[in-house]
């Protein structure tokens, strides 16, 4: 040491403070700090390359352009949405009243009437059909199980002639 | 032709000069490297270490006010910065220690005595309080006046006698007892 306490110093001290001076920071030490440093000062647009900021502003201009338009025969797929029935709930107590103590009426029925003229022909040729009994021109069904008993095609009557 | 303070190369870098700053670490870095190897225990990270106080500094010397020195800035950013290390490689610090007590079998070279002197400046200054550390490192290793350790660490040149005095003490009992 240079200054005042020097001399007290022992002697294997001094040597290890020596030795110990002898230690430097690593070669290239301070080309590397500054390596680390360099850019951290600057703004941003300093940093990013000019090219990089153009693309960038390029490609948010095309997604924002409105070039995906809809065919023009495409109908606006805009969702209906059902407005309740105002006569469903009625106004007043009374009237909600006589709405419950209705009795529920019927959707009429819409199958064909038992009665109708054309079941009850179908269903008379379905029954003698079954039954054996030619009708409408129909071969009974014991007469189906003879090949023979069929009509050649020469018997069949012309119905145009 | 003297070299500039160390406030004219701060006041440089504020203005942006960038070399002013590249001055500054080549001065203060031998020593900030090696403050670092003597304070953290894994020797291997002093590197990493002294950059991370000179990254600091390229920060925090934008903002310095110049109430102190810079030295001063640097130094107790280091003790920071060793503390963090310290901290996270606790692990590592345990198994440091462990491979110090193995006898060295190995040849010797000029890197294995630089980490023998380190090693021994770590023994010797561990047993003795903070302030007495601090004392023994930057005046007798560092070689630093009394005005200029007492401004490193923030007290006065008094203080830093009376240190020193206690620690000097303290130092050649080890030495008797060793």
């Amino acid at each position: 040491m240079k200054h005042e306490d020097h001399d007290s110093l022992p002697p294997d001290l001094k040597r290890l403070a020596e030795r110990y001076r002898k230690v430097n920071a690593p070669p290239g030490f301070t080309a590397r700090v500054m390596g680390q440093v360099a850019g951290q000062g600057r703004p941003l647009w300093g940093r990013v390359p000019a090219w990089a900021i153009a693309a960038a502003v390029l490609l948010a201009v095309f997604v924002a352009l409105p070039w995906r338009t809809l065919p023009p025969e495409a109908p606006p797929t805009a969702s209906v949405r059902k407005t309740p029935d105002k006569e469903a709930v009625p106004a007043s107590r009374e009237e909600r009243v006589r709405m419950a103590t209705k009795p529920e009426t019927k959707a009429p029925a819409t199958t064909v009437a038992d009665d109708s003229p054309m079941q009850t022909r179908v269903l008379a040729d379905a029954a003698a059909w079954l039954a054996g009994t030619e009708t409408d021109g129909l071969p009974a069904l014991d007469e189906l199980s003879e090949p023979s008993a069929l009509p050649s095609i020469m018997e069949i009557p012309d119905p145009f002639s | 032709m003297n070299s500039p303070a160390d406030h004219d190369l701060v006041r440089q870098f504020q203005g942006g000069d960038e070399q002013a700053f590249a001055a500054l670490v080549r001065r203060h870095q031998d020593r900030v490297y090696r403050l670092a190897r003597v304070r953290l225990y894994a020797a291997e990270d002093a590197g990493d270490a002294a950059q991370e106080v000179f990254l600091r500094a390229y920060k925090g010397l934008r903002r310095f006010r110049f109430r102190a020195e810079p030295f001063t800035w640097l130094y107790r950013t280091l003790i920071n910065v060793c503390n963090e290390y310290n901290r996270r490689h606790r692990r590592h610090r345990r198994l440091e220690e462990g491979l110090a007590r193995e006898p060295d079998t190995g040849p010797a070279t000029d890197k294995d005595e630089a980490l023998d002197d380190m090693q021994a400046v770590q023994r010797l200054i561990r047993k003795l309080p903070r302030r007495q550390q601090d004392v023994v490192l930057l005046r007798m290793f560092e070689e630093l006046s009394v005005e200029e350790t007492a401004r490193a660490m923030g007290c006065r040149p008094g203080t830093v006698k009376a240190h020193l005095h206690k620690a000097l003490q303290n130092l050649r009992q080890q030495l008797t007892q060793t």
